[in-house]
C-alpha cells in the first residue's frame, strides 16, 4: 500500500465523518426549529389521567437506583441498552440545558418530580426505567406492600400506552433506532434488550 | 417315628398350639413396641424441628431486627447504593438484596480485604453494577474478635459528572462524615443485638424453652469437636460429649428417669458454614409405660394360650382315663380271678387234688395253736397206702397215680367237712381232725380203713386191691408243737405196718 492510497482512504473517512456530522447536525438543527416535543406520559396516558394522576402526589420519579433493590437483572441489563446513556450526547454539548432536547433524553423532563437539570436531578439523567414506564413510586410502594408488580402508568399490564410512550420519542425525525417496531418492543421484555 | 406321633400326638399339637400362639402374642409385642419407637422419634424430630426453627427465629430476631430496618430505610437521606452484613468468614448475614442472603459474598473487592489489597474501615471508589461508587468494608470488633462486617457504599456517579475535583472532594469528605456517623450507629445496633444475641441469653431462651414444654429435659447444641457449646443447662456447657453419645438415638436411665435422646445432625444455624449437632433429651416415661402395657398384654395373652390348652389337655385326659379306667377294672377282675385259681394251685396236691405238704403243714401248726388256745381237741392221722410199691411195679406210674387219686377221693367223700385232708408226700396222707378225741378219731380211722379195703380200684381191665395203714394220735396237754402229735402218730402207723398192715393204730401215750 502506498501513500496515494493511504491519502484516498482519510479523504475518504473525512468525508464520510463530514457527512455524518453535517446531518446529524441537521436533525438537531431541525428539531431545534421545530415546535417543543410534547410531555411523552402526558400524550402517552392522556391529559386527563395524567393531571389526576400527578395531582394525587402518588406518582413520583425515584430514579433507577430504586429499582435496582428488586430488578437489579434489569438495571444491570439496562446498562448495555442506549436509553441509559442518553444524555451523554447532549450533556457535554450546548444543548445540556435544553428542554427541547430533554423532553426526550432524560427521564420526567416536564413532569413534577421529574428531570429538572442535570445538577439538580443528576439521578435522573438518561432514558431511564421511569422514562417508559413513568414515575415508579407507586409501584416500590404495591411491591414491597404486596410482592407483586402494578402501579405503574405504563406498566407490563397496559402495553398500548407503553407502545404510546416509545412513538412520542421515536418520531420521524427520530427513526434511526429499529427498523420494526413490534420486534423492537418486545426486545424490552427482557432484562438485556438484545 | 409313627409309634412316637400315636403316643404323644395330642401333646404335640397342644404344644404347637401354644408355642404358636405365644409367639403370636410376642410378635405383635414386637411390633406395636416398633411402632410407638417410630411414633416417639416422629414427634422428637418435630420437636427438634421446631426447636431449629424457633433457634433460628430467636437469632434473626435478636441480631438483625435493628440492622434490617436500616436496610429497608433507603429514604435516609444517605442514598446508599448496596449494604450487607457479612459474617467473618464471607457469608452475607443481611443484606439489602434479599436474595444473597445466607450466600458467601463474592464481591471483587471483599476478596481484596481478604488479602489485604483494600484495607478494611477505609473509604475507597470503585464500581459496582457498572456505577461509579465509594464503599467502605466497616469492620465490627467485639472483645478484639472480629464478629461482622458491614459492606455499605454509595453512588457517586453525580459528582463524577459534574463537578470540578476539589468540589468532588470537599463533597465526598462531607458524604464520609455521614456515613462514618451511620456505621457507628450500626455498630452500636450490632454490639447490642450480638450482646442480647450473646450466649447467656441464648441459654436463658433454650431454657425457658425447656421449662414451657412439658417433655423436652435437655437441648444441647455440640460442634464438630463434640464440645457442648450450648445448652438449657449452664452447668454443661463447655464440656464433650462422647462420640458415641451423639452418633446413636437411644432410651436410656438419667436420674432414674427413662429418657429419649435423639440428635438431629448438620444443622446450619442461621446459614452458617458450621455444622452443629442437636442433641435434644426427652422424657420416655410415657413409651416405657406403654411399652409395658403392651408387654403384659402379650404375656397375659401367653399365660392365656397356656391355660387354654392346659383345661383342654385336662378335659382329653379325664375322658382317656374314664375310658381306661373301666378296661383297667376289668383287667382287675380277671387278674384277680387268675390269682385266687393260682393260689389255690399252690395249695393242693396237683394229683389228687387234696392239700399239699406245704399248706398242710401250715394248717397242721394253725389248728394246733388254735386248738391249745382254746383247750379244744384235735387229732391228727397218718394214712399210708400198703404195698404201694408193688402196685406201682405192677401196673405202672399210671397206675400208681390212679390208686393215689382214687384214694384220695374217697377219703374227701368219707370224711367230715371240717377235717383236712393233704398229700404229705408219696403214698402218704395226713387227715387233720379238729375237735375231735383221740377215740372219735380211732373210730374215723377204723371206718376209712375197711371202707378202702372193701372197695377195689378198677384200672384199665384191671381191678385193684388197696389197703391202707394208719396211724392215729390226739392233742394232749403236755405237746407243744404239732410235729410231737404228727410223729406219735408217725410211729402209731409204724406200729400198724409192722402189726400186718391194714389196721389203724392209735397212739397210746403210758
Ligand atoms: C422527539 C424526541 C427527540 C428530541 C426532541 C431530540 N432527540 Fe435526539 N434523539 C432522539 C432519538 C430517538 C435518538 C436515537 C436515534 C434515532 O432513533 O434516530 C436521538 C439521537 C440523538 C443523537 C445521536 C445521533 C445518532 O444518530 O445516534 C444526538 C447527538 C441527539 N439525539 C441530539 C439531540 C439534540 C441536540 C436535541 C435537541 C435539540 C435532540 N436530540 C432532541 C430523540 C430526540
Ligand atoms: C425503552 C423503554 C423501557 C425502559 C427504559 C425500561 N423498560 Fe421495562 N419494559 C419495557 C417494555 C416495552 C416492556 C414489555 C412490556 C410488555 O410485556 O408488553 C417492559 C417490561 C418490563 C418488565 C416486565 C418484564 C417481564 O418479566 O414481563 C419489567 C420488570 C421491567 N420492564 C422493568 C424495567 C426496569 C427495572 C427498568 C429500568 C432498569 C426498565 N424496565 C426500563 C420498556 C422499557
Ligand atoms: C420493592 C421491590 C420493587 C421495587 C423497588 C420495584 N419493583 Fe417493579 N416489580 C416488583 C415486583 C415484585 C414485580 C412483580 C413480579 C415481577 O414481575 O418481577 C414488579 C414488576 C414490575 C414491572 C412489570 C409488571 C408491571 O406492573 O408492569 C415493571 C415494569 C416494574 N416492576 C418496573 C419497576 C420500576 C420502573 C421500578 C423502579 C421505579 C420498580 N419496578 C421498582 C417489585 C419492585
Ligand atoms: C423518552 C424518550 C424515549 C422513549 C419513551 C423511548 N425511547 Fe427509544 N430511544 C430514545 C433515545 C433518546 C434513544 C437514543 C439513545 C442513544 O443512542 O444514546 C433511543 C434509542 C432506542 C433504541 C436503540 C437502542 C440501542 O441500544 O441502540 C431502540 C431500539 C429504542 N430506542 C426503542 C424504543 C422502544 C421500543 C421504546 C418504547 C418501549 C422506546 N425506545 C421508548 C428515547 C426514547
Amino acid at each position: 500500500m502506498n501513500f496515494r492510497h493511504l491519502t484516498a482512504v482519510f479523504t475518504v473517512l473525512c468525508l464520510c465523518t463530514a457527512d455524518g456530522w453535517c446531518s446529524e447536525n441537521a436533525r438537531v438543527m431541525d428539531e431545534l426549529n421545530s415546535p417543543l416535543t410534547p410531555n411523552p406520559l402526558k400524550s402517552a396516558i392522556g391529559e386527563a389521567l395524567y393531571n389526576e394522576a400527578i395531582a394525587s402526589g402518588e406518582y413520583r420519579y425515584t430514579g433507577n437506583d430504586k429499582c435496582r433493590l428488586c430488578h437489579r437483572d434489569f438495571f444491570i441489563g439496562r446498562k448495555h441498552d442506549q436509553h441509559d446513556h442518553s444524555m451523554d450526547y447532549i450533556s457535554s454539548g450546548e444543548f445540556k440545558n435544553n428542554p427541547r432536547c430533554l423532553v426526550c433524553h432524560s427521564t420526567g423532563y416536564g413532569t413534577p418530580s421529574g428531570f429538572v437539570l442535570l445538577e439538580k436531578t443528576p439521578r435522573l439523567s438518561n432514558v431511564q426505567c421511569e422514562g417508559c414506564h413513568g414515575p415508579g413510586s407507586n409501584h416500590i410502594k404495591v411491591a414491597s406492600l404486596k410482592k407483586t408488580g402494578g402501579g405503574l402508568l405504563a406498566g407490563e399490564d397496559n402495553p398500548e400506552r407503553l407502545k404510546k410512550m416509545c412513538k412520542v420519542c421515536h418520531t420521524s425525525r427520530w427513526n434511526r433506532s429499529y427498523n420494526d417496531f413490534e420486534s423492537a418492543y418486545s426486545k424490552y421484555k427482557k432484562a438485556v434488550p438484545k | 417315628m409313627i409309634e412316637f406321633w400315636k403316643r404323644y400326638n395330642i401333646t404335640i399339637v397342644l404344644f404347637t398350639l401354644v408355642f404358636s400362639l405365644s409367639g403370636l402374642s410376642f410378635y405383635n409385642y414386637l411390633i406395636q413396641k416398633n411402632l410407638l419407637l417410630e411414633q416417639m422419634r416422629n414427634d422428637a424430630q418435630d420437636t427438634a424441628g421446631s426447636i431449629i426453627a424457633a433457634m433460628n427465629r430467636f437469632h434473626d430476631i435478636k441480631s438483625t431486627m435493628k440492622v434490617q430496618k436500616l436496610v429497608s430505610d433507603i429514604s435516609l437521606g444517605l442514598e446508599i447504593f448496596e449494604f450487607r452484613y457479612i459474617e467473618p468468614d464471607g457469608v452475607i448475614r443481611n443484606s439489602m438484596f434479599k436474595e444473597e442472603i445466607g450466600t458467601v459474598y463474592q464481591g471483587k473487592s471483599f476478596q481484596e480485604t481478604r488479602t489485604g489489597t483494600i484495607p478494611m474501615g477505609k473509604f475507597f471508589f470503585e464500581t459496582r453494577d457498572f456505577v461509579p461508587v465509594m464503599s467502605i468494608y466497616y469492620p465490627i470488633r467485639m472483645d478484639d474478635q472480629l464478629i461482622g462486617i458491614v459492606d455499605l457504599c454509595v453512588d457517586i456517579s453525580e459528582y463524577k459528572i459534574l463537578l470540578s475535583p476539589a468540589q468532588t472532594d470537599f463533597l465526598l469528605m462531607r458524604r464520609q462524615v455521614d456515613i462514618l456517623n451511620l456505621l457507628k450507629s450500626i455498630e452500636g445496633s450490632v454490639h447490642n443485638s450480638v450482646e442480647i444475641t450473646s450466649k447467656t441469653d441464648f441459654h436463658n431462651f433454650l431454657k425457658k424453652y425447656v421449662e414451657t414444654a412439658n417433655n423436652i429435659i435437655q437441648i444441647s447444641l455440640v460442634d464438630q469437636q463434640h464440645r457442648i457449646i450450648m445448652s438449657n443447662e449452664g452447668s454443661i456447657i463447655g464440656k464433650r460429649v462422647d462420640r458415641t453419645y451423639v452418633s446413636s438415638t437411644e432410651i436410656f436411665e438419667m436420674n432414674g428417669r427413662p429418657t429419649y435422646r435423639i440428635v438431629m445432625p448438620d444443622i446450619n444455624m442461621n446459614g452458617s458454614k458450621k455444622k452443629e449437632q442437636l442433641i435434644l433429651l426427652l422424657d420416655a416415661g410415657s413409651y416405657v409405660k406403654n411399652e409395658h402395657r403392651i408387654l403384659r398384654t402379650a404375656l397375659l395373652t401367653s399365660a392365656m394360650a397356656i391355660l387354654f390348652a392346659l383345661f383342654i389337655a385336662r378335659i382329653i385326659y379325664y375322658s382317656a382315663i374314664e375310658s381306661s379306667r373301666k378296661e383297667t377294672e376289668r383287667l382287675e377282675q380277671l387278674v384277680k380271678e387268675r390269682t385266687q385259681a393260682i393260689e389255690f394251685l399252690s395249695k393242693t396236691d396237683a394229683l389228687t387234688g387234696l392239700w399239699n405238704r406245704g399248706y398242710l403243714e401250715e394248717m397242721m401248726e394253725l389248728e394246733f395253736k388254735r386248738s391249745r388256745r382254746y383247750h379244744k381237741d384235735m387229732a391228727i392221722m397218718v394214712i399210708d397206702l400198703d404195698y404201694f410199691k408193688k402196685i406201682n411195679d405192677t401196673y405202672g406210674h399210671l397206675g400208681g397215680d390212679e390208686v393215689l387219686r382214687r384214694v384220695g377221693k374217697s377219703l374227701l367223700s368219707g370224711l367230715r367237712e371240717t377235717d383236712f385232708i393233704g398229700r404229705y408226700g408219696g403214698e402218704e396222707i395226713v387227715v387233720i381232725l379238729s375237735e375231735t378225741r383221740a377215740e372219735k378219731a380211732f373210730e374215723l380211722a377204723n371206718k376209712i380203713c375197711s371202707d378202702i379195703a372193701s372197695e377195689p380200684i378198677e384200672f384199665g381191665d384191671a381191678v385193684i386191691w388197696v389197703t391202707v395203714s394208719i396211724g392215729v394220735s390226739a392233742l394232749r396237754p403236755e405237746h407243744t408243737t404239732y410235729e410231737e402229735i404228727f410223729s406219735e402218730a408217725d410211729d402209731a402207723l409204724y406200729a400198724s405196718k409192722n402189726n400186718g398192715r391194714n389196721r389203724v393204730g392209735l397212739y397210746s401215750h403210758s
